[in-house]
């Protein structure tokens, strides 16, 4: 009685997770509007098939909330409500382009068993502290599921190995994994070593004094490991989130110089590698054309591939997809061309990579623009939740701080591309691209989020 | 939010990276936006596109990109492209009226579904323009008026184009009307020139022709473009072939100019009526006797007439160089440089006259300096050589100018802007430019002007019951060159008066070549001026109406919202007097009268036989040739003939046309060869048989089999 007179519960949340629902429900139902009205078909016919998901989305969102008001959780009441509507905003956009089949697909292999993580993580919070004493074995285990794709993997239609089929499961993409087990790898790492390593710094660069082998190697095997095993795979954009999130990580959690240049210094040889191959190997070739095309997406100089023409242009070629985004960017303007009524299918990969062009063409920039700014508020929010953890508790501290360095590096890189600020690079944006495992590890680290303020209110109770 | 130490610095980088991609939304949206943007083809963005490619000015690029053989919007990227069609397909283009609601330009549907544009007077081209191959304006009206023409000036259409919903364009009423701007067309009989017709009292342009010029209808035709830029370059015939010269061309004026002069020294009683020039001392040369005027030691000739002495009436009326000469050189070179630019030469800051469409300023002199301190070059300007440079309308504004009493109506192309349902969108409103010069400097002026043709070098023409006036000129242009010959003039009959501006280049002397052309075009001007304008939205209508007693309704309707404007008939003949019978025959044999592919369908409003190439073709009824020739929409090589009663039929594909404009033909004469020329996928004869509210089924009034 005492404590809910002095706890006002989480009505915030239910407000917001309402108003969520609402912008769901009237985005796709404007956007059905504009596509029936496009093809001159009734323009309400397309209303009845949006209620089962609108329904589903609202009944998960719900139950996520009802669990935290059982336990009567009090914290983080915006991180869920801003998360369920950015999910929201790439599930209109995903209706938009590839129409009720993407949105099923999103649901049902993504967003069901993710929301399911998350109120595993809400309902048992201890949960991560179990992971935590096994992180070694996970994390092992994380790191051999991408190595065993490397090798065994379903070879897809650009001749990529992305995803490990086991047994009768449907096939996922390991990449995904490797992540999250190395945000844990590292955090239990530096807690474990953190400290004794930064008093004994063995050896000396100049004037830098760097730590021993001894400490440097375990976390440099596994980054190193993993890279090769996504270049084996082709997936470039993951060994870029692999090499930011260990530079990221290491700064953070070490409060000294050293191991914050050792982080820097790594992230600045892996991109200096990445240079160095792109000029001498054959298989990062994808890379160069990924350089050639960012410097100028219209560019009508003939692509060469060793030396010899290809037969189409930079502009044809690489530069495509760019230009398209840029367009679709440009089209929509300030307010967007219309749910339904923008031609956001011209963008290769509208559903996943590139979904922001389509936020950004139908949507417009009044959308697009909160939407980053709903990112950061994001990414904010969980380091703040690391701040105000007590210090003894490095280990969760790291881990939120890898989930904000990991969701940080998937919206910059992708975003990023999509707008030709950087290369582009091929990954999902959290939350809002088609993608099962990805969406699926997202939303795992919101949970993990959710759960650990859930464990300080109880400390502090 | 408390942050702290390196966390805080994870923050800033978070926050900094999403401002970094917010920062690039609003570079491209508003930075590069209007460069690429792709899905709103305005005018703007029209000429955005034009800007892209390499170049100077946009007109010279897309000369440069026509002659080289390609659209310039053609190389643009793809992705523009696909939006730029996405965009065009929700609308349906405007057409284009003269005066008298006759279409200049409308949509068609074209042999393989889509619609083209079809112009129907081709000495119009370098006035209407032309479209891209994505069907945006890029030349003449359909630039300009680009946005009119889609309709996205009307609030109705910014509408459906933001709900997404097809849309209708609006329609232009233009003030041409197609008898004087036809009969300026032979008037031309081809040869290199240009002349303006204009409504002396409002300014409306009646006819516009530039000769030679390229063929709206053919522009998307790579072959035509071929060959104009195979045989279109410097020194050919048809050089220039893109400008229209009569608002475009920089000529040297002649003696025209000597209007200009005249208005100056008038106005600043520089001269009198009462002033007189002697001329001192007649020498005789190889080519006649010529009087002299010496300025700073040089000799300025004066062949144009035998006095030893001319009033001023006179002087002007028989074009005396040395007078003008004079004038010029006793003018302050202030006063000469002033009174050409109010009349569009150099025209300063504030003095460019805003017209609706695309018009090159004159030039005085290359470097305005020159013309002070060179007496010489000022006593020539004065009489109109030197370095000056103009074109037909800008010599037309000058006695537009002086029949107005110093006031200027704009010369104006577009009357009227009306919207799909015949609802006015805008009307030309007059815009009148005040006291370029005083009214009695005009009324003298304009006096004159009439001794020219009374007295002076344009004795030859001879109007019964017209008033004329006007100023010969003869512009030299280089040794071994004829001269450019020029005539400006006006002709009044009661309140009907209209102003005139003829050039034709290197033809030799103003009122030899020039001048009989003015008599002509005055004379069906002043004609067509007393005839009622129809109302053109009643137009429309009337015409169904007229003929409707004849053939039974269409199967396939024209658009109604256009009612019947395509039946594309009289293009080279009425087809007034021809006459055919209720007895339709197969136009190809027995053999070849299965039906292939095309059926007849909205999209398809014919059917396809299948003729082989060579296959002979015959009319399918008696009746007058009105088409024979390339048709660029789709169609190739084709022939119409009109069968009396409304009916027509079409023949399309052909590989050898074997009959002539105008010929009349018997049902059954063979009339060509079967072939696959146009837009075809094989070999066969696409037939279609036309009423004036549409497309009949062929099949329903040729024989059974």
């Amino acid at each position: 009685m005492l404590s809910r007179t002095r706890h006002p519960g989480r009505n915030t949340e239910a407000v917001l997770l309402a108003l969520v629902i609402t912008v769901l429900a009237l985005g796709l139902a404007l956007t059905s509007v504009g596509l029936q009205l496009r093809q001159d078909l009734h323009p309400l016919a397309g209303l009845p098939g949006l209620v089962p998901p609108v329904a589903l989305v609202a009944a998960l969102l719900a139950g996520a909330h009802f669990l935290l008001r059982l336990r009567r959780r009090t914290m983080e009441q915006i991180l869920l409500p801003i998360v369920s509507l950015l999910f929201a905003l790439g599930l209109i956009a995903i209706y938009r382009v590839r129409g009720a089949e993407g949105v099923w697909q999103q649901l049902l292999r993504g967003f069901v068993p993710g929301m399911g993580i998350l109120m595993l993580f809400i309902w048992r919070p201890q949960v991560v502290e179990t992971m935590r004493r096994w992180t070694l074995p996970l994390s092992l285990i994380g790191l051999a599921l991408p190595i065993a794709t490397a090798f065994f993997g379903v070879v897809d239609e650009t001749g990529a190995r992305l995803s490990l089929r086991l047994g009768p499961l449907p096939p996922i993409q390991t990449s995904d994994i490797i992540k999250i087990a190395l945000i844990f790898f590292l955090a239990w790492y530096i807690e474990r070593e953190g400290r004794e390593a930064t008093g004994r710094a063995r050896i000396v660069l100049g004037g830098l004094r760097l730590p021993a082998v001894r400490h440097l190697l375990p976390g440099g095997m596994f980054v190193v490991l993993g890279t090769l095993a996504l270049v084996q795979m082709r997936d470039y954009g993951a060994v870029l989130i692999l090499t930011i999130l260990f530079a990221g990580m290491l700064y953070a959690g070490f409060e000294t110089r050293v191991f914050a240049t050792v982080g820097l210094l790594g992230l600045g040889l892996a991109l200096l590698a990445g240079a160095v191959l792109s000029v001498t190997w054959e298989v990062p070739i994808v890379i160069r054309y990924r350089f050639i095309a960012f410097v100028d997406p219209w560019s009508d100089a003939p692509l060469l591939l060793d030396g010899e023409p290809t037969g189409i242009t930079v502009a044809e070629g690489p530069g495509y997809q760019i230009q398209q985004s840029i367009y679709a960017t440009i089209a929509g303007g300030l307010t967007g061309t219309g749910l339904g009524l923008g031609t956001p299918s011209y963008v290769p990969l509208a559903h996943s990579d590139f979904i922001f062009a389509v936020v950004l063409e139908e949507m417009g920039a009044v959308v697009g623009l909160p939407a980053l700014f709903l990112f950061a508020v994001v990414m904010l929010r969980l380091l703040r939740l690391a701040a105000v953890l007590p210090r003894v508790q490095e280990f969760e501290r790291l881990v939120l701080v890898g989930i904000g360095i990991h969701l940080f590096v998937q919206v910059f890189v992708m975003v990023g591309g999509t707008l030709n600020l950087l290369p582009l690079t091929g990954v999902t944006i959290p939350f809002m691209s088609l993608g099962g495992a990805a969406l699926i590890v997202n939303l795992a680290e919101i949970g993990i989020a959710l759960g650990l303020a859930a464990r300080l209110e109880e400390a502090r109770r | 939010m408390r942050l702290s130490g390196r966390l805080w610095m994870l923050g800033n980088v978070f926050t900094l990276a999403m401002v970094l991609l917010s920062g690039r939304v609003v570079y491209w949206q508003l930075v590069r936006g209007d460069e690429l943007r792709p899905v709103t083809p305005s005018l703007a963005a029209a000429q955005a596109y034009i800007r892209i490619l390499e170049g100077e000015t946009a007109e010279q690029q897309l000369m440069a990109e026509y002659l080289a053989g390609r659209s310039p919007f053609e190389a643009l990227p793809q992705p523009v492209i696909q939006r730029t069609q996405d965009f065009l397909a929700r609308i349906e283009r405007g057409a284009i009226f003269d005066r008298n609601g006759r279409v200049l330009a409308a949509g068609e549907a074209g042999a393989g579904g889509d619609t083209v544009r079809w112009y129907s007077e081709p000495s119009l081209s370098p006035v209407l323009g032309y479209l891209s191959g994505l069907g945006m304006g890029i030349a003449g009206l359909e630039l300009t008026f680009n946005d009119d023409l889609l309709g996205l000036t009307r609030l109705d259409a910014q509408f459906a184009q933001a709900t997404g919903s097809g849309f209708a364009g609006s329609d232009l009423v233009l003030t041409i009307d197609s008898q004087v701007q036809r009969a300026a067309a032979e008037a031309l009989q081809g040869r290199a020139g240009a002349a303006v017709v204009l409504d002396a009292h409002t300014g409306a342009i009646l006819a516009m022709v530039s000769s030679p010029h390229v063929d709206s209808n053919r522009m998307q035709d790579t072959a035509y473009l071929a060959e104009l830029a195979e045989g279109c370059g410097e020194g050919t015939a048809c050089e220039g072939i893109f400008v229209n010269r009569a608002t475009g061309g920089l000529f040297i004026p002649g003696s025209t100019f000597k209007t200009v002069t005249l208005i100056a020294a008038l106005d600043t009683g520089q001269v009198s009526e009462a002033t007189v020039f002697n001329f001192g001392q007649q020498r005789s040369g190889p080519d006649g006797p010529y009087y002299v005027y010496e300025v700073d030691g040089a000799e300025i000739p004066d062949p144009n007439h035998a006095e030893a002495q001319l009033s001023l009436e006179l002087s002007y009326a028989k074009s005396a160089n040395a007078a003008f000469a004079r004038i010029g050189d006793e003018m302050p070179p202030e006063v000469l440089i002033d009174y050409a630019a109010r009349l569009g030469f150099d025209p300063g800051p504030g003095q460019v006259l805003p017209l609706e469409f695309p018009y090159t300023q004159s030039r005085l002199v290359g470097d305005p300096e020159a013309i002070r301190v060179n007496n010489w070059l000022r006593a020539v300007t004065a009489m109109g050589q030197g370095e000056l440079q103009t074109n037909p309308l800008t010599m037309a504004i000058v006695v537009l100018a002086v029949l107005n009493g110093g006031d200027l109506p704009l010369p104006y192309l577009v009357q009227t802007v009306l919207g799909p349902d015949g609802e006015v969108v805008r009307e030309h409103e007059p815009q009148v430019r005040t006291g370029l010069f005083s009214e009695e400097t005009a009324r003298l002026v304009e006096g004159m002007m009439i001794a020219v043709v009374e007295q002076g070098s344009g004795r030859n023409i001879q109007l019964e019951g017209i008033t004329a006036g006007g100023k010969t000129g003869t512009g030299q242009v280089g040794p071994g060159e004829l001269p450019h010959a020029w005539f400006i003039g006006f002709a009044e009959q009661g309140d009907r008066s209209v102003v005139i501006a003829v050039i034709v280049e290197n033809a030799g002397e103003g009122h030899d070549v020039a001048a009989p052309i003015f008599a002509t075009l005055a004379d069906v001007a002043i004609r067509q001026l007393g005839k009622p304008v129809a109302e053109v939205v009643a137009f429309e209508q009337e015409t169904i109406e007229a003929e409707a007693p004849g053939p039974p309704p269409a199967d396939i309707p024209y658009n109604p919202e256009r009612g019947n404007i395509l039946t594309t008939s009289g293009i080279c003949a009425s087809g007034d007097d021809a006459e055919g019978s209720g007895m339709w025959v197969w136009p190809v044999n027995p053999e070849h009268r299965s039906i292939v592919g095309g059926e007849f369908e909205p999209i398809h409003p014919g059917v396809d036989l299948g003729a082989p190439p060579g296959a002979p073709v015959y009319a399918a009824n008696s009746g007058q040739v009105i088409y024979s020739g390339w048709s660029s929409v789709g169609y190739g090589n084709t022939v119409i003939i009109a069968h009396g009663n409304g009916y027509t039929s079409l023949y399309a594909h052909l590989s050898q046309i074997g009959v002539a404009c105008g010929e009349h033909v018997t049902a059954g004469e063979t009339i060509g060869l079967a072939g696959d020329t146009g837009n075809v996928f094989g070999p066969h004869l696409h037939f279609e048989v036309r009423v004036p509210s549409g497309y009949m089924d062929p099949l329903a009034v040729l024989p059974p089999e």
